[in-house]
């Protein structure tokens, strides 16, 4: 029996190559997108599963509860560390480490690597495991990896041997102690070598100054030990240690959190690190991995209504073999497995051709989407995957294939030898299967077409200062900026191809040190509270960054140092004096506080992402004891690579040893929109497969409803009807869905993307063409794809279809 | 065996009804070889689906082998048309996607019976009716006689005790109707087979023994 089941599957599988290629086909790349996104989310969320003590451990943070906004942090002090294990009951353990990026240097060989200082109990609480040697880490100890042993040491045994660490600014020798296994793909914790933390550059300074916050901190809990409990001690702990810290921010009128204090120390378990916004080492975003599963399922549903549609539409053509086998005694439960078991065959050739495209597309999606290899394909060979496959499988396939079977089980026998059996009863629910397609391919466009307006207007708006030739640096915590920066002024004054050099508290955007940071103060002044951006900035700023002088003038050296003046914007001019000029005006911040005065007042530009308005800005001038976090250089049009070359060779100079992490501002500025960006090219993608997927069932479709068609056709032609007459007679079945799903997606469409373009504060409008022209791009798809198969209908010999009767 | 009493078939047509079976009564007994005949729109057609249980009368008792047909639920029509009632029609409706030995197995397997007795059963049949070369050929390759003689072959494969056949030569020109006819016949004859056909020619009806005719929904 199921083997004459199978055989009449592949049959009528066979007969109908067409059809089945486009159900293959299409359920086939809806497959193969599917385990794309699949693995990409699969991987993301198990991150740090090899953690074998996971249950048990969570990195800590601390969030501030300041007045306008909570502050939060995973950078924490090296004597909390300590303090945490001995005053803190229920902790097992404490590990602390620091990330710095070292060289590695061997004989000849040298090369920068990763190195992590850490507690003596990081190889305890974490389990990466040693290969050979001992994974006690000594003090002069380095553990490093099977990769690094293989670069540094080829074939012989690393245990024992000496190598040379730059540490700080010196070179230093350490033992290699233990071979440690590469770390896993999926930890968020990475490193090549290991170093105990006393050998850190600023641990003899540091060790016990509460207030350097440079490290990571993880606990171990106790079995049985709830976080919270840990959490609530956490206020006491913090009150004792920061007390000055917290009398301050009460002062300002800080909110209190849950526990009642104003700072509040959490733990992120390590198993969502990979996620929290509340640890430095989150490196992806849940919403967008449920967006990438909900667009997974989403093409596996167009697929499989085009399967459904296409199942149905044979039911014409299978109906006489369904009603001949309940004559001869097919019960209707047979019949529908029969059916389902077609259904199931054709989704197993699907899912083979899937797994196919996947492997051969994988290496393509990597590069596209995540630019590294990050997505294995072995990914997909794991029980639990091919469980998740074989479930999906099993769930689709009687979905897809029940209702038609169970449609198709129904045919009355009778009508079937009279010869009457008519598809027109699931024509409602076939054009409704049709017109869901056109719906989401049509949001798609219209969404891809407004986003892609939106991108681009963000990108092409005028910032209101130079972006294209202005080179930003990140200035390392532990150099002294002022020195920096004055060195690389000596340094650049000679070059004809530098304009200006400064230097400030914040960057703009975000560059490669992929910090952003913000400050605002806020002050009462006569009665009205007033609260700006503050910003320290180095002489020169308004020329080296373009910006536009309304009044008054820059800082100026021949001025000397001058801490009380500042340079405002028109928006916190407004604030301060209204109307008037600014230039001049004197105020305090309060009443024991030094009397600034304003030097000048520039035009607003956008200092932080589009997706906010400007706000008031106040500028005043680096003092001795803050330098400078970002040194901006700004360089003639022209060649700006060159220009850049002769930049990194002053930094080279002028900090040795350090890595040069500058980019160019509007690189920087672009990335604040990285998450559109990413959200574009899955509109893309995702609108590009569903139109092709939903063009491909209604190419069959149209070629079905011709073969049904072809009688009255040929009754047509003899009776006088020309080519085109018969083509449009076809194409205008189809248009009308399709027009009907436009109508439907409109307002749709305009409802989803305005609420997404609210999240900017600067944002086009949606303009009603842009709608139209969705509906042509879908029209046009549609009658392109339909008309195939209606012209050749309208050149068909009449004789020939009316004999075939 | 069967049991007609006042059998009456009318389809509903705007606010009346078109009739095309009136107060049918009749009784066919095992063995018999019933001929149907009467002129096109009489009603000959449906008189033969309502036999075999393919339609349901709007008025009136059938009986099949003692049994109330009204009365039966599907399985059990299903069970009758699995082992007691065989078909035969005039555009013989074999399944174009199976070969000549895949089409008379079907009944056999909707009967759930073993693969060995399935296979001796089917083997019996093609050499009955020489078809052995012909077994892995599939319908569009075969000739109408060739085709309706697979369409007997696949109606008696599962024994029935009654076969209702519906113009069964039809498609078919007479040399092949007569030999069709024939093998009735001899079914009729050597296995015991009850037989009901539909048919207008004077000829075929001459096979049976006993002629129903039929006039504007009576029989006369």
């Amino acid at each position: 029996m199921f083997r004459n089941y199978l055989k009449i599957a592949w049959r009528n599988i066979w007969k109908a190559k067409q059809v089945s290629a486009v159900n293959i086909v299409g359920l086939a790349v809806a497959i193969a997108a599917a385990l794309l996104l699949c693995i990409t989310v699969y991987r993301e969320f198990s991150f740090n599963d090899f953690q074998e003590k996971k249950d048990y451990l969570y990195e800590v943070y601390k969030e501030d509860f300041h007045a306008d906004k909570t502050e939060s942090q995973s950078n924490m002090s090296y004597p909390m560390g300590p303090a945490l294990k001995a005053e803190i009951p229920g902790i097992k353990e404490v590990v602390r480490f620091a990330n710095d990026a070292s060289v590695m240097n061997v004989g000849e060989i040298s090369q920068s690597i990763g190195l992590r200082f850490v507690d003596s109990s990081f190889l305890n609480v974490f389990t990466f495991p040693a290969v050979s040697g001992n994974s006690a880490l000594g003090m002069n100890n380095v553990q490093i990896t099977e990769k690094m042993a293989g670069i540094f040491f080829k074939d012989q045994d690393p245990v024992g041997k000496t190598i040379r660490l730059r540490v700080g600014n010196e070179w230093k020798s350490y033992v290699v102690g233990a071979v440690m296994k590469n770390v896993p793909d999926n930890s968020s914790i990475r490193f090549d070598a290991l170093l105990r933390l006393e050998n850190h550059p600023s641990f003899p300074e540091d060790r016990e100054n509460w207030g350097n916050f440079s490290l990571e901190i993880f606990v171990q809990l106790n079995p049985g030990v709830k976080p919270e409990d840990i959490e609530r001690r956490g206020k006491t702990f913090l009150e004792k240690h920061y007390t000055e810290d917290i009398e301050r921010m009460k002062k300002a009128g800080a909110r209190k959190d849950k526990f009642g204090g104003v700072q509040h120390m959490g733990l992120t378990p390590i198993s969502e690190i990979h996620f929290s916004n509340n640890s430095n080492l989150q490196d992806a975003k849940k919403p967008i991995l449920y967006m990438l599963l909900f667009i997974a399922a989403f093409l596996l549903f167009i697929a499989s209504i085009n399967f459904l549609n296409l199942t149905l539409a044979r039911a014409f053509t299978r109906a006489k073999e369904v009603g001949m086998r309940k004559m001869l005694g097919a019960a209707r439960i047979q019949l529908v497995l029969q059916l389902c078991g077609e259904a199931l065959v054709l989704f197993l050739i699907s899912l083979v051709l899937g797994l196919a495209i996947t492997y051969f597309v994988l290496p393509f999606y990597n590069a596209m989407f995540f630019a590294k290899a990050v997505y294995a394909f072995g990914i997909l060979l794991q029980p639990k995957f091919l469980v998740g496959i074989l479930a999906a499988l099993l769930i689709i396939s009687p979905l897809a294939g029940g209702y038609p079977a169970w449609v198709l089980s129904r045919t009355h026998t009778l009508l079937v030898l009279k010869g009457k059996v008519s598809s027109g009863r699931t024509n409602y629910f076939r054009n409704t299967l049709i017109v869901t397609q056109f719906v989401f391919s049509s949001l798609l466009i219209c969404g891809t077409i407004i986003a892609w307006q939106q991108m681009s207007y963000l990108r092409d708006k005028p910032l209101g200062f130079n972006t294209h030739e202005v080179v930003s640096i990140p200035v390392s915590k532990d150099l002294d900026g002022h020195l920096l920066l004055a060195r690389l002024r000596t340094e650049l004054a000679q070059q004809p191809d530098i304009l200006a050099v400064s230097a400030s508290g914040h960057n703009l955007g975000r560059g490669k040190d992929g910090s952003q940071s913000t400050s605002i103060i806020t002050f009462e002044l006569e009665g009205k509270e007033i609260s700006s951006h503050w910003q320290a900035v180095d002489y020169d700023y308004i020329r080296t960054m373009d910006l536009k002088l309304r009044g008054g003038k820059d800082f100026d050296p021949k001025m000397g140092l001058d801490s009380f003046g500042l340079v405002i914007n028109e928006k916190m001019a407004k604030q301060l004096v209204g109307a008037k000029d600014a230039v001049g005006y004197r105020f305090r911040m309060d009443n024991e506080g030094p009397e600034y005065h304003i030097n000048g007042v520039v035009k607003d530009y956008n200092f932080k992402s589009l997706h906010e308005e400007i706000g008031p800005l106040t500028m005043y001038l680096n003092q001795q004891d803050e330098p400078p976090a970002y040194i901006f250089v700004k360089t003639k049009p022209g060649n700006l690579p060159a220009s850049m070359s002769r930049i990194e060779a002053a930094f080279k100079k002028a900090a040795p040893g350090q890595t040069y992490l500058a980019s160019f501002v509007n690189e920087n500025t672009e990335k604040q929109y990285k998450f559109e960006s990413t959200l574009m090219k899955i509109f893309i993608c995702g609108a590009v497969l569903t139109i092709i997927i939903s063009c491909m069932g209604l190419f069959a479709i149209a070629m079905l409803t011709i073969g049904h068609r072809t009688k009255e056709i040929g009754i047509r032609k003899v009776l006088g009807a020309s080519a085109a007459g018969i083509a449009g007679l076809i194409a205008r079945d189809f248009l009308k869905l399709v027009a009907l799903a436009i109508l439907i997606a409109t307002p749709v469409a305009w409802y989803v993307m305005s609420e997404w373009l609210k999240g900017y504060a600067y944002r086009i409008n949606i303009s009603w063409w842009v709608f139209v022209l969705a509906g042509l791009v879908a029209v046009f798809i549609a009658a392109a794809t339909v008309s195939f198969q209606s012209i050749r209908a309208a050149l068909m010999n009449p004789v020939k279809s009316l004999r075939s009767e | 065996m069967i049991q007609l009493r006042n059998i009456s078939k009318h389809y509903p047509v705007g606010f009346g009804k078109h009739e095309i079976l009136k107060e049918v009564n009749l009784v066919i007994h095992e063995g018999e070889f019933v001929s149907i005949m009467g002129p096109s729109g009489s009603g000959k057609s449906t008189l033969l689906h309502i036999l075999g249980l393919l339609e349901e009368p709007s008025d009136g008792e059938y009986l099949f082998q003692g049994e109330l047909v009204h009365k039966m639920n599907d399985k059990k029509r299903t069970q009758l048309h699995r082992g007691a009632i065989g078909f035969v029609f005039q555009a013989y409706h074999l399944i174009d996607e199976l070969t000549v030995y895949e089409n008379i197995e079907t009944p056999l397997l909707y009967k759930n019976m073993p693969s060995s007795e399935r296979k001796s059963r089917v083997a019996d049949i093609l050499d009955r009716f020489n078809m052995v070369a012909k077994k892995d050929l599939f319908p569009n390759q075969l000739s109408g006689g060739q085709q309706q003689l697979v369409g007997i072959a696949r109606a008696i494969v599962a024994e029935p005790t009654v076969i209702f056949a519906d113009e069964p030569t039809g498609n078919l020109h007479s040399d092949q109707a007569k030999s069709i006819m024939e093998l009735f016949a001899e079914l009729n004859k050597k296995d015991g087979i009850t037989i009901v056909q539909v048919t207008h020619s004077d000829l075929n009806a001459g096979y049976g023994n006993k002629v129903i005719e039929i006039m504007d929904g009576r029989v006369k």
